[in-house]
This record gives structure tokens, C-alpha cells and sequence, in this order.
């Protein structure tokens, strides 16, 4: 028997399927920028279909690389990061693409978040768990409602990625706690859509899907997509979760204590709490309280929007050699980028940089700043391009310090962090990790957590495993632990003391280029 | 007719140009040379041996495609780094190596130099507003410290260019330009300062006799002329210091002009009828190569050298393509930062990769390259640093502006000056005229017009100039352009603002 997990990241989807310990039989990964747009500068929009083509295309390939006959898939569950939303008609087609979570239009939404901040910042985050930000769903709903009225008239449902799929596949409307937390409209303690909320904003709960918990069955592979996507039909689907959440749990990241840094196109960090944390001081610090698709635990999560993105921005403008190379040896263009940065040293000879380059993320009020941008500071003639591209992984691990520091200072005490994402893959960036942080990292034997995650939540659903506990037991394995280099780790220190201070230096001036209109959205 | 000869002894190499009478070149060559550097003991030194044998190849390689007869060349002068300087014995040997303007090694004499004598008494008298061990009076105090032997034996101190004329003329002779960066002249009454020279405990003989630039010193000697292939019937004339001399060369004789020079760093001349000592203390006061008039010398510590930087690091893919298609790696730049608009895209470069000149006056200021996001490439990175050398280069001359010295078009010389884009933006960004010359070395052609007033081939530095020197391209700002840059220009000064204290 096997079992699938389907990933949707932020740019790419992922179709994966495990055997029962674990270990993947086959993973297919495709880039879905295909099916992305931007119609005007700072717009970034997802076309549905094409979307769906797309994961179709990872589906059926991912089964037929894997020699597996679909009917020894005991079922599926799908990973999805949050926000992002597709409204359907009645007639259930898409009403229009859905905005992706970055799309920066209408100033960064001042006036949804005007909205917002008139309901109350700290309400609405002591019942959502979700701060200020441009990102979330009911900013795009609203924009949606006060902008295009006609369109959101025709909204009969609003599918968020996971329930998308699940409605392609089985037919039903249904999503779960962890991914609902990411529209904004969740209380989560009540674990139901805020009729608080609702009723403030003028969105009527009808439109919303239904909600369930992580791994509970939402229906069967119907006909019609067993035959576009090679699943044997009547095969269980259950519901998933939020991708960060099933990093969480593929990674056998379950109990207080645990946590995990993923760098991905985003840089993420995140520890297990029993309890929600939703006080004035997690608020203020940025700190998303999301769910963990294990129930009653929760999730207090911070992020910076660029990450693995910037090393490939720096890849794709400046590493035309490093591409080439690659190209004639076999290897990851990564690889050899960050060779370079070896070669350098703790501290990159003084350039410091600062990790903005897809605005701010949380950990400095304001949060998820749009304004805010990258910057590279302190750079002399003697300076190499290792250097830089040092400074990019130091600073972007900088900025995760900052988030680790903020977790803690709201009493999350954390023993060990494990790595996952496609920075994991760097053995270098680990060590880094570990010296910067001052925390053991281990790396686990399956880096790409969300789909194994899913495909245990699957795995749950249909009994395989009896607890979330047992099914880690199985198959959670560790390959190799870093621990801090006292000599870096004293560098790193001082540095650190530096790098927090350059977001509030910079700030003013981010204001004064809004003001002067010379960043225009 | 006749032809005049123009050395430039430049930071790197020496450069001789033989002109004609209309201005145009007919023979160039260029011969590098090196310096002696110790970072440790922070000195950088001259081998004068070396120095007078690429000087000799330099000024042979010239006349090997000269196809006059030598003799026609009826002049000739050099222009130099006036503050590198060498102690010569009675014999008029070398006693050490030369000591060269970019060694650091007399800090603390500076700043002896500075405390014993005072600031503002030295600032009155030689127009330096401080002290710094560029200035061969404070390795002068170093030599009577740590090498009394030279101290004592020493007959001469020889600025290079003194030396040279030596070498071709057996004359000791110093112009008043070259004199003015020893930090031992006056600038107004035109004569070696003896407070100073007694302070360095040395006698007035133990300089170069004072002269104007462009006045006639003698025939290159017998010896002189066997050994560089130069005829006896050439005559030798004061020439100037580099910056007095490239001002000249391109035509910067007047006030409200100013030649900008984009090499490795900026540089800025600007030409007074009278000394103007600048209030802040930041900006020298020198003589000018032309009678009694002064300049104005301004500079970064960084300029054309951020590109070359940018250029050796993240180029290399570039600088293989230049090679194949054999063009220049810079042209292939300026095309890619050609295509970004004006502003880059709100991307802003602080150019102080070795520290801050003028007027931030910082040697701790750092290089920032400011509001980057996923969308900015490697054309908006290249533009953005032009652009921080024409911000740069704004901020120097609105530092002109508040000591009341008006600017109404730049001169733009030096390797910056081939990019059409940089010329462009420079102008877009000061709202000021920029105009380039046909021939770049500006210095070799001041020096050769200097020659020629010693010889009275023209009647005044005016006439000159009018028939010496030829433009290129006149570059005019463009309106929508200056209103992107002014508010990009206020950004530059703020993030400078917001950040010198973390430097």
C-alpha cells in the first residue's frame, strides 16, 4: 500500500508518493509561474485551469514514474500554502483568476487594511491568530467586494488552494482548521468561521466551504478526475493542511519544545505550542498563530516572503558563469554559488544585507511592509562576489534569528530546530544556520516535509497509522545533526547586533520614497 | 610646422603626446611604471631609476612614430602628481627612493605639522584646509626623524616634475601649481613659506627655484638628448600639476566652468580669478597653471573604480563576450544599464567603496546599494552606479555653490567620459551642460599649450585654448530626467544621512 501526498507551494506543486515508512516512490515537481500573470505592475494574478492542468500533469506523472498500481494508493491528502483563493460560480467555475498572496495592487491594499484596522488589529488577530497584513484572504475578498462588485456578486463559494483540489477531485466543498486559519475569517479557538467577522465585513458565511479537521475524509476520486489524473476512482481523499503545518508534521515536529526553519522561496520558523498564543505582545511581534494539523496544538509561525527567491534573483542576474559551470559539470548552480560563500567568511567582511527584496516580513512592526526592499551595506573594493553572496545567506539567517528570538521571548522554549525547504540541501547553509542561530539543526531524512505530511494525514484518514505520534515514529528519520562552532558563533553575535538595527535605520527613507510617490503600486 | 611635446605623469603610467599647432596629436605612447608598496608600513615608493627609464621609453616610443623632423617639436613640459617628491644628494643623486603622494606613512607628523603650526594660519597661507601625509612637508619631518643620514645629506627635494626638467635641462625648477601641494608655499605671494621651513628645520636653497608654469627653462642637454632621441633644439618649459594642467587641456581657464574627471576616482577642477578659501575646510585652494589665477580641487575616493569593481566581480560572462567580439567590456555595460529607465527603477548606489571624499569627508562610509527587489537586474545595478557617481559629482558642485563659486557646464574628462549614457546622466542629474573633448588625455594637451605660451607660438592661454582645443559633444539635461533625479538626489543624501553613524 501506498500513500499521496500533493504539495502546493508558493511557486511550485508537487505530487509524491510514499511508501508506509516513509520513503518516497516517486516525487514530481512542477514550477506553476506558467500560470501566473501580472497584468499591471505590482498585480500578480493565478489562472485556475491552468493551474489545475498543472497539478493533474505532477498527479499522473508521479504514478506512472512510480510503477505503482493507483489502486495500492490508500489515499491522498493535499499539502497547500494558505491565503490564496479561487471563487467559484454557481455554475462552479472560477469567477475570475485568484490574486496570488503577494500581489501588491491598490497601494499594498491601504484601504482593505484601513478596513481591518477599523474592526481592530488585535481583534480580529485575537480571534484569527493573524496580524495585520496585506496577505490574507479577507484583504483580497474585501478588495474583491469594494473594487469589483459584480464579480464578488457572482462568488457562490470561495475554494482556497487545498479545497480546490479537493473539490477537483471529489466534488466536495471542504477545507480544514489550518489552511481556513489563513483567510483571516477563522476563529480559531472555536475552530469556525467568525460569524463576528462576517457580519462586520458584510461576507456572508455561505460562501465559505466547510470545515473540518487535518485527516478526516472528504469523499472519493470521482470518475471524471480518475480519468484526468490516473488516481483509481474511489480513491479516499482526506483533508490536508496547511503546507506549513504538514512541513510540521512530516518533519516530526509535534510537541512544545520542537521547532523548524524552512527555506524555501520563503524563510520560515516555527515551534509547537499546546496553547494559542494570541496576547498584545505576539501581536506586536508579528507572530501568526497557526494551527497544526495535529489537533489542539497550534503553531506561532513567523516569515519573510524572499528567501530562496533571492538567491535565485542573484543566480539568474549575476550567476551566468556559476549557470554555465553548472551546466558542464552536472551539478546545482546552488552548489556552486555557495562554494563561493565558503570560501568567504563569518561575516562576510562586513557586508551586511538586508533580506527585504519582497518587502518586510514579520518580526518588526510594520509587518509584511511592501515598502521596505533589499539592501546590501557595507560593501568596500576588496569585497568578492562569495562575499555577497555570503551576505545573502547570512542575512536572510539573520532575519530568521530575529524570528527565533521573538518565539522565544513569548516563552517558547526551543531545544533543537529542524531544516527543511531546498536550503537544507546546503550542508554549508545548515552549518550556518546552527552558528547564527546558537541551536543544534537537524537535518531530516525527508526535506520536503509538506507532501509527506499530507500523505500522513492521508494515512490517518484511512487508519494506517492509529496516532500522529506512531505514524512519526515510523517514518521520521534523522541523517544529520549541526551543532554551533563557538569561534563563528561569537562573530555571528556582534554581527547580529548590526544587522537588527538596519530595517528601523532604513525605514524612514522606505516612507520618504512612498511619500515622494517614487515606489507606486 | 611646429609640434609640441605633452608628458602626463599619471598615477600608473606616462603618457607622451606630440601635438601640432592646431591641437592635434600625431604621436602617442603610453609606458606603465610601478610603485614599491608596503601596506604594513602603509608607505608606497618610487624608484627613480625606474622612473626616469619609462620616461625615456615613454618619450622614445612617441618619437618612433613622429615622422617630422625632431626638431620641430620646439617644446616641451610635464605635468605630474606635484606631492611626490625624492631627496637628492650634493650630486643631485637620489638619496632613497621617492616618497610618492599616496603614501601614508607621516600620520602622526600630520598631525604634529598641524597642532605646532595651526590649522587656520596653515589654511591662510598655502590654501590646504588640513594636513594630511599626502604632503611632502610632513614626510619631510618624517625623514629628519627616522632617516637623519638623508636629512643631513639632503642638497634637493625634488618634486618629480623638477626632477624631470632636471634630468633634460640640469635645471632646478618647481611651477607654482606642483609648489603648491609641498604645503611649504604661499599661495599668494608666490613664494616658499619660511615659517614652515623653519619649522622642518630646512633652508630655501634646499628647494627648486619658483616659476610660473609655462615659462621657458632651456634646451634639452646633450646627455638628455642622447638618452631619450629628443633634439637638443627642443625647449623645456615649466609645466604643471595634473589637475592645474587637464584644466587647462580642456579648456577650464575661466570661472564657472568645471572638468570633471571620472578615472578610478572623481575629481573636479573648477578655475578662480581669486583664491576662495572655503568656510567648512573642506576644499583646497590652489594655484592655477595660468597667472594669478587659482583653482579649486575637489574629489571622492571613489569613482570610475566602483564600476571597474563591479565589472571584475560580477562581469565575467561580459568581459569574455568583450573579448570575443573584441569591443569594450564598458560598452557592452553601458548598454545593458542603457535600457533601464533613468532612476533604475528607484535602485540606489552610496558609491563609497573605500570610504567617503568630498564633502562627506568620511573614511569609514561604506558602499550600499539600496531599495533592491526581485525585479531589479544587473543593468539597473550598472546604471544605479553610474548614477552614484553623477550624485556624487552633484553634491560637489552644490558644495561650490555655498562658497558662492556658480557653474554654468562641466568639462568631462578621464575614461568616464567615453560612456555617452554616463555623460548623459551626469548632466540629467546636475542640470548642468556636460562637454566632452575629442582628445582624452587633457593633461598632456594643457601642458603642450603651456609649452607653447613659453614659446609665444600664441599670444594669450585664450588663444590658445581656441585653437588647441576641440569638442566633442555638448550634452544638455533633459527636463523629465533632472525631475526623477532631483528626488533620487535627496534619497542619496538621505540613506548617506540615515547610515554614516553605522558605518
Amino acid at each position: 500500500m501506498y500513500l499521496l501526498g500533493i504539495d502546493l507551494g508558493s511557486t511550485v506543486c508537487k505530487s509524491a508518493i510514499f511508501n508506509l515508512d516513509g520513503t518516497p516512490v516517486s516525487i514530481i515537481g512542477k514550477e506553476f509561474s506558467s500560470a501566473l500573470s501580472s497584468p499591471h505592475y505590482g498585480w500578480l494574478e493565478l489562472d485556475p485551469e491552468a493551474f489545475w492542468k498543472i497539478v493533474v500533469e505532477c498527479i499522473s506523472e508521479s504514478i506512472k514514474i512510480a510503477h505503482v498500481n493507483p489502486k495500492d494508493i490508500a489515499g491522498l491528502s493535499v499539502s497547500a500554502s494558505g491565503e490564496l483563493f479561487i471563487p467559484i460560480s454557481k455554475n462552479e467555475k472560477p469567477v475570475c483568476k485568484a490574486i496570488y498572496w503577494s500581489d501588491k495592487r491598490a497601494l499594498g491594499y491601504r484601504d482593505q487594511l484601513n478596513s481591518i484596522k477599523k474592526f481592530g488589529a488585535l481583534r480580529i488577530y485575537k480571534i484569527t491568530g493573524y496580524p495585520l497584513s496585506p496577505i490574507p484572504s479577507l484583504i483580497k475578498l474585501l478588495w474583491l467586494k469594494h473594487e469589483r462588485h459584480k464579480l464578488f456578486n457572482k462568488i457562490y463559494k470561495i475554494l482556497l488552494l487545498e479545497d480546490f483540489v479537493n473539490f477537483k477531485l471529489t466534488g466536495s466543498f471542504a477545507t480544514d482548521y489550518s489552511l481556513a486559519m489563513t483567510s483571516q475569517m477563522f476563529d480559531i479557538k472555536k475552530k469556525k468561521w467568525s460569524s463576528e467577522i462576517l457580519s462586520e465585513m458584510e461576507i456572508n458565511e455561505d460562501i465559505l466551504p466547510n470545515v473540518y479537521p487535518s485527516g478526516r475524509v472528504v469523499g472519493e476520486v470521482s470518475l471524471e478526475a480518475s480519468k484526468e489524473t490516473g488516481l483509481a476512482a474511489g480513491t479516499m481523499v482526506a483533508t490536508g493542511g496547511l503546507d506549513q503545518s504538514c512541513v510540521a508534521f512530516g518533519l516530526g515536529v509535534i510537541n512544545e519544545g520542537e521547532a523548524f526553519n524552512t527555506t524555501g522561496t520563503c524563510e520560515i520558523v516555527a515551534t509547537v505550542s499546546n496553547k494559542p498564543i494570541l496576547n498584545e505582545r505576539s501581536f506586536h511581534a508579528g507572530v501568526m498563530c497557526c494551527l497544526h494539523v495535529i489537533e489542539n496544538k497550534y503553531l506561532p509561525l513567523e516569515f519573510l516572503p524572499s528567501s530562496g527567491s533571492t538567491l535565485k534573483w542573484f543566480r539568474d542576474n549575476f550567476g551566468e558563469i556559476e549557470l554555465k559551470e553548472a551546466e558542464e559539470k552536472g551539478v546545482d548552480a546552488y552548489s556552486i554559488l555557495i562554494e563561493k560563500a565558503a570560501a568567504s567568511q563569518p561575516g562576510s567582511f562586513g557586508i551586511f544585507m538586508l533580506p527585504h527584496f519582497d518587502g518586510s516580513g514579520s518580526g518588526y512592526e510594520p509587518f509584511f511592509n511592501p515598502e521596505s526592499k533589499g539592501a546590501f551595506i557595507g560593501l568596500t573594493l576588496s569585497h568578492k562576489k562569495g562575499d555577497v553572496i555570503r551576505a545573502i545567506l547570512e542575512g536572510i539567517t539573520f532575519e530568521a534569528r530575529l524570528y527565533f528570538e521573538i518565539l522565544e521571548k513569548l516563552g517558547l522554549k526551543i531545544k533543537e530546530v529542524k531544516a527543511a525547504g531546498g536550503g537544507a540541501k546546503s550542508k554549508f547553509w545548515l552549518q550556518l544556520k546552527a552558528d547564527i542561530f546558537n541551536k543544534k539543526i537537524i537535518l531530516p531524512s525527508v526535506t520536503e516535509g509538506a507532501s509527506l505530511g499530507a500523505a500522513l494525514l492521508a494515512g490517518l484518514a484511512c487508519k494506517i497509522y492509529s496516532t500522529p505520534s506512531k505514524a512519526i515514529k515510523e517514518v521520521c528519520k534523522e541523517i544529520a545533526v549541526f551543532k554551533p562552532n563557538r569561534k563563528a558563533l561569537t562573530i555571528y553575535k556582534k554581527h547580529y547586533e548590526v544587522f537588527k538595527k538596519i530595517y528601523p535605520i532604513l525605514l524612514p527613507i522606505f516612507r520618504l520614497m512612498v511619500k515622494q510617490k517614487l515606489y507606486n503600486y | 610646422m611646429n609640434y609640441f611635446m605633452g608628458v602626463d605623469l599619471g598615477t600608473t603610467s606616462i603618457k607622451t603626446l606630440i601635438f601640432d599647432e592646431r591641437g592635434y596629436v600625431v604621436s602617442k605612447a603610453v609606458k606603465e611604471y610601478s610603485y614599491i608598496i608596503d601596506p604594513l608600513k602603509r608607505t608606497v615608493e618610487l624608484n627613480m631609476d625606474e622612473l626616469w627609464k619609462a620616461f625615456k621609453q615613454s618619450v622614445k616610443a612617441a618619437l618612433k612614430n613622429f615622422k617630422v623632423k625632431r626638431s620641430r617639436i620646439i617644446g616641451l613640459a610635464v605635468s605630474d602628481q606635484g606631492d611626490t617628491f625624492v631627496p637628492l644628494d650634493d650630486y643631485f643623486k637620489p638619496l632613497r627612493k621617492a616618497i610618492a603622494y599616496l603614501d601614508n606613512r607621516s600620520e602622526e607628523e600630520s598631525k604634529l605639522i598641524e597642532e605646532e603650526m595651526g590649522a587656520d594660519k596653515i589654511f591662510k597661507v598655502t590654501g590646504q584646509p588640513h594636513v594630511f601625509p599626502s604632503y611632502p612637508a610632513t614626510k619631510i619631518l618624517w625623514i629628519r626623524k627616522n632617516e637623519p643620514e638623508v636629512f643631513k645629506k639632503t642638497a634637493i627635494y625634488a618634486p618629480i616634475e623638477s626632477y624631470l626638467i632636471y634630468k633634460l635641462t640640469g635645471t632646478f625648477v618647481c611651477d607654482y601649481s606642483g609648489a603648491t601641494l609641498s604645503l611649504m608655499f604661499d599661495i599668494e605671494r608666490k613664494k616658499w613659506w619660511n615659517e614652515m621651513l623653519e619649522f622642518l628645520n630646512i633652508d630655501e636653497t634646499q628647494l627648486p627655484e619658483l616659476k610660473p608654469s609655462g615659462a621657458l627653462i632651456g634646451n634639452v642637454t646633450d646627455l638628455a638628448s642622447k638618452e631619450t632621441g629628443l633634439s637638443v633644439e627642443t625647449m623645456v618649459s615649466t609645466g604643471a600639476h595634473d589637475h592645474a594642467a587637464a584644466a587647462i587641456g580642456a579648456g577650464n581657464i575661466k570661472p564657472n566652468i568645471v572638468t570633471e574627471s571620472t578615472g578610478a576616482v572623481l575629481g573636479l577642477v573648477t578655475t578662480l580669478n581669486e583664491p576662495v578659501y572655503d568656510e567648512k575646510r573642506i576644499i583646497p585652494c590652489n594655484c592655477h597653471a595660468i597667472e594669478n589665477k587659482y583653482l579649486l580641487l575637489l574629489y571622492g575616493k571613489t569613482g570610475g573604480m566602483v564600476l571597474k569593481w563591479f565589472r571584475d566581480e560580477f562581469c565575467q560572462e561580459e568581459i569574455k563576450k568583450a573579448k570575443l567580439k573584441k569591443v569594450d567590456v564598458y560598452d557592452i555595460l553601458a548598454k545593458k544599464a542603457s535600457k533601464i529607465p533613468p532612476g533604475s527603477d528607484n535602485l540606489i548606489m552610496l558609491p563609497h567603496l573605500m570610504g567617503a571624499g568630498m564633502p562627506e569627508n568620511n573614511p569609514k562610509a561604506k558602499g550600499v546599494l539600496f531599495g533592491i527587489t526581485l525585479g531589479h537586474g544587473k543593468g539597473h545595478v550598472i546604471r544605479a552606479i553610474m548614477e552614484s557617481i553623477a550624485f556624487m559629482l552633484r553634491r560637489n558642485i552644490e558644495l561650490l555653490k555655498e562658497m558662492g563659486v556658480n557653474i554654468n557646464e562641466i568639462r568631462s574628462i578621464g575614461g568616464g567620459a567615453k560612456s555617452k549614457l554616463w555623460n548623459q546622466i551626469k548632466a540629467d542629474v546636475t542640470h548642468i551642460p556636460v562637454v566632452t573633448l575629442r582628445i582624452e588625455e587633457a593633461a598632456s594637451l594643457g601642458v603642450a599649450i603651456l609649452a607653447g605660451l613659453a614659446l609665444k607660438t600664441f599670444k594669450s592661454i585664450d588663444e590658445a585654448c581656441k585653437v588647441m582645443i576641440h569638442f566633442k559633444k555638448k550634452y544638455l539635461p533633459n527636463l523629465k530626467n533632472m525631475h526623477i533625479y532631483d528626488e533620487q538626489y535627496q534619497m542619496y543624501i538621505n540613506i548617506y544621512e540615515c547610515l554614516k553613524n553605522l558605518f
